[in-house]
């Protein structure tokens, strides 16, 4: 008997030593992301960048996580996080979140119901420019019932009260700065004390971040050790880091780097999804004044010629071949509200140079550009330098057109003054790229008309259709999940029908990995999450894998 | 001596005033806005950009967020940098020593690399190897620096894995003395980019100062009363460093511009990253705060290199 015990706890202590839950992998390592940037910010409600994201993101834990289906209507599939369970009102206006009693502080102090409250205020904080704080518009008051219950009470019901009201990252009451002091330049900011599996260590601003596991983490101790981010500006360098066996991951491989991938043992190409879209949008007021209809956009006839004769799906296959993916509207295909049976323009160069006809441009015989009352149909596409993909699509783009009549000019601007410029509607033509979420909701700022209460705030083309905003607003009110997805299609028919947009690409994403780390299906809205299962095969560990000592 | 002094760190002043008033005004005229990142994402409220610039004052006219910033420069701060969520002084704290041990590793290889390189040469005009060794460095001359860090980047790290790809530590790599070593181990390739280009450019001016030397009257003098070689070549060495000290003033800032490029490519944490990141980010107290910064190091290097120069040439001391 004595002999049997010696071997059971022989066996739990080489358990906790190596792997602990065989089913979770085994436990240690370090996992040392490359990445072009430094974190932006730590706190959830400050960041902006997927750095800044990824790192706030292991330190933070919300209420619930969006399961792997990404289904963001009602509560299907979501998994408990910081609330163990919550209980919706009988008449769906209100969702009480039990907090776990277990989850602490990473400075041992408990998670309490008053932290949500901290945390939505941060939100709500313009201060702040969390993207969260419009989606909560709906949101009406807050009750807090006890140290651990709080009940949100909606003003209006919607699918995705539940997928908003879980994305809200509480926050250590205790350690935020006394009223009207910014967040941004509180201790707590650089601290990052958050309630994640991970905890910060240190942070090097532009050179590396370390944060290493909770081990008495009330969802268990994440399988790896430690994560390290490690900065390298030079995309170049950060990849040939990851050759060299320095970096463990790399999280956007561009395609040409793919065959050089191959030629590393120890790498592995994952595919890793995107939420991203590009497209060309036109402008439909006049870029000198905005008062003004555009000269040539005001046209849907002009739109639709244009939108014609450019031939998408050969323009995707010639940047990126296989490596990314047309669109079909304002939406990428991992969104559950995706459909890619809406109807598309054809490309039909010779339809759309007989609609240009039409409309009285006619083609001129010295330049081969077309001409009406002696002005030249010409107009400029405004384009980010900091995109190559987006140059290659507006030049090739710019030659198709060309075979039409068309002259597109292209200007290239500097990231900060194409956002200007964007921003200020001085273009014809925008290369613009959304990087959106699993929910439609983001059409509402990005292409539906503009409205004093903040819908439309990023539509600088100034697209604006009352039906679209009505198919939109009547997907986001709908109950029942069949008929908004009904709604959203609706929507993604007017927007293209109307040409508002040359809907062009969404990239099928690649990320290069050691080859000896072990992990689950990569989440393409946001792959971090799944990295406290992530785990180091025993046999394949590297120095860097042994366990860190205590500081 | 000390009145050179005393009108030489005028003369910085005023420098350092004009390089930051330039500096403030050009920033701000470029279009962009620091709150960039807001902007971008997709439902961030209008009205957030708004407070943002009202919270750091970019709101307010040009001339007033001058004064406000002399005002507190004069008070010793340089204001938060809004970009990296910490005062402008924490950010240049952290990386002006490592910008600082990057520039004096690279000074120290090129200066004392391309003086004995160019004295050589100069005192050995005719010998072929000397020919050679000129053109080589002519050759590196007309190679960017950019492209000799990639070079070295790709060949001795990656491929031969002698040095590591970039950054300034191994990860969790030894402490102490182990780890000084580990620190010299990642400086050797980014300082050595910066040494190379350097020394060439020094090789050459110190050549030609050696030759005029050579053929100075003290030299052949020296040579008549048979003066061993070595002790006439030490002295016509001192005559000749004249012009290359001069030049190592002036070649300072184009070190610091080198520097930035080198930082980013070997993932080097210092100023020049700093500095371009700020650039990019529109974050207006840090671009001030690390031209101040690295205006005043550029202002007493060249002081310095002024002191060397009367040190070296004892004739100009009596013009004083």
């Amino acid at each position: 008997m004595r002999r049997l015990s010696r071997v059971l706890l022989a066996a739990a202590a080489a358990a906790a030593c190596v792997g602990g839950d065989p089913a979770r992998g085994p436990v240690g390592g370090t996992v040392i992301i490359a990445a072009a940037a430094d974190a932006d910010a730590l706190l959830p409600p400050l960041v902006r960048t997927s750095q800044g994201r990824l790192v706030s993101e292991l330190l933070f834990d919300r209420l619930a996580e969006i399961g792997p289906a990404l289904n963001t209507f009602g509560d299907d599939g979501f998994e408990p996080r910081l609330a163990r369970r919550w209980r919706w009102s009988a008449d769906s206006l209100a969702i009480s979140f039990e907090i776990n009693p277990a989850a602490r502080w990473h400075d041992g102090q408990p998670v309490l119901g008053r932290d949500l409250l901290s945390g939505l205020a941060a939100i709500r904080d313009p201060a702040n420019g969390s993207s969260l704080r419009n989606e909560l518009s709906d949101l009406d008051s807050i009750a807090l019932d006890g140290d651990r219950t709080v009940t949100l009470h909606f003003a209006r019901r919607s699918l995705e009260q539940f997928y908003t009201a879980a994305r809200i990252f509480p926050l250590p009451t205790h350690l935020l700065p006394p009223a009207g002091a910014p967040l941004a330049t509180s201790d707590l900011a650089r601290q990052g004390i958050g309630s994640g599996p991970y905890r910060l260590v240190s942070w090097e601003p532009l050179s590396r971040l370390e944060l290493v596991a909770v081990d008495d983490h009330y969802r268990g101790r994440a399988r790896l050790d430690r994560v390290v981010l490690s900065v390298a500006p030079e995309p170049a360098t950060g990849l040939a880091k990851l050759w060299a066996g320095e970096a463990d991951v790399w999280e956007l491989l561009p395609a040409a780097d793919l065959a050089e991938a191959a030629r590393h043992a120890h790498v592995r190409v994952v595919p890793s999804g995107a939420f991203e879209y590009a497209f060309a949008a036109f402008n439909f007021r006049d870029r000198s004044d905005r008062d003004r209809p555009h000269p040539l956009f005001r046209d849907h006839a002009m739109r639709r010629a244009i939108a014609m004769a450019v031939d998408r799906p050969g323009l995707v296959r010639a940047i990126f071949d296989t490596l990314a993916l047309p669109l079909h509207g304002p939406f990428v295909r991992a969104q559950h509200t995706s459909d890619t049976t809406v109807r598309q323009l054809p490309f039909d160069r010779a339809a759309a140079a007989l609609l240009l006809d039409s409309l009285g441009w006619r083609l001129g015989a010295r330049d081969g550009i077309r001409r009406r009352d002696g002005r030249r149909l010409t107009f400029t596409a405004l384009v980010p330098g900091s995109s190559r993909n987006r140059e290659r699509a507006a030049v090739l783009m710019q030659e198709q057109l060309r075979q039409v009549g068309v002259a597109m000019e292209i200007e290239r601007a500097e990231n900060r003054v194409f956002t200007t410029k964007r921003m200020a509607g001085h273009f014809d033509v925008v290369f613009g790229g959304w990087l959106t979420t699993p929910s439609p909701r983001g059409l509402r700022g990005t292409w539906m008309s503009r409205t004093p209460d903040g819908r439309g705030g990023q539509n600088d083309g100034s697209y604006a259709s009352a039906a679209f905003d009505a198919a939109v607003e009547a997907g986001v009110a709908a109950m029942d999940p069949v008929a908004a997805r009904r709604r959203f299609r609706d929507a993604y028919q007017i927007i293209v029908d109307d040409a508002a947009a040359l809907f062009l690409y969404e990239p099928r994403a690649m990320a290069a990995v050691h080859t000896r780390l072990r992990m689950p299906a990569w989440r393409s809205d946001g792959w971090w999450r799944a990295l406290p299962e992530w785990s180091v095969d025993p046999t394949a560990r590297l120095p860097r894998d042994a366990r860190p000592t205590a500081p | 001596m000390i009145r050179v002094l005393r009108s030489r760190l005028l003369q910085a002043t005023a420098v350092v005033l004009v390089v930051v008033t330039t500096c403030f005004a050009l920033i701000r005229l470029a279009p962009g806005d620091p709150f960039f990142a807001a902007l971008e994402e997709p439902g961030v409220p209008p009205e957030s950009a708004a407070l943002l610039r009202e919270q750091f004052g970019y709101d307010r006219p040009l001339t007033d967020q001058y004064l406000r910033f002399l005002g507190g420069v004069v008070r010793g701060d340089l204001g938060w940098s809004h970009s990296r969520g910490r005062p402008v002084s924490a950010v240049l704290r952290e990386v002006l020593p490592n910008t600082a041990l990057l520039m004096a590793s690279a000074l120290l290889l090129g200066l004392v690399g391309g003086v004995l390189l160019g004295a050589w040469q100069g005192w050995r005009a005719e010998s072929r190897l000397a020919a050679a060794t000129d053109r080589l460095a002519l050759v590196v001359l007309s190679i960017p620096e950019f492209v000799v860090a990639l070079l070295l980047a790709l060949g001795p790290a990656l491929a031969w894995g002698l040095f590591p790809i970039g950054g300034m530590r191994t990860e969790f790599g030894p402490r102490g003395l182990a780890g000084i070593v580990d620190v010299l181990h990642h400086l050797a390739l980014p300082a050595f980019t910066l040494a190379l280009v350097l020394a060439a450019i020094v090789a050459r001016h110190q050549r030609a100062a050696m030759r005029a030397v050579r053929d100075a009257e003290f030299v052949r003098a020296s040579r008549a009363r048979g003066t061993r070689e070595r002790t006439i070549a030490r002295h016509a060495l001192r005559n000749a460093l004249v012009p290359v000290l001069t030049l190592t003033g002036v070649i300072l800032p184009s070190l610091l511009g080198g520097a930035v490029l080198v930082e980013r490519i070997f993932a080097w944490p210092g100023m020049g990253r700093t500095m371009v990141d700020a650039v990019l980010g529109r974050d207006y107290p840090l671009v001030a705060g690390g031209v101040i910064v690295s205006s005043i190091g550029v202002v007493v290097a060249t002081l310095i290199a002024d002191l060397a120069v009367l040190w070296a040439d004892p004739r100009l001391r009596t013009r004083l």
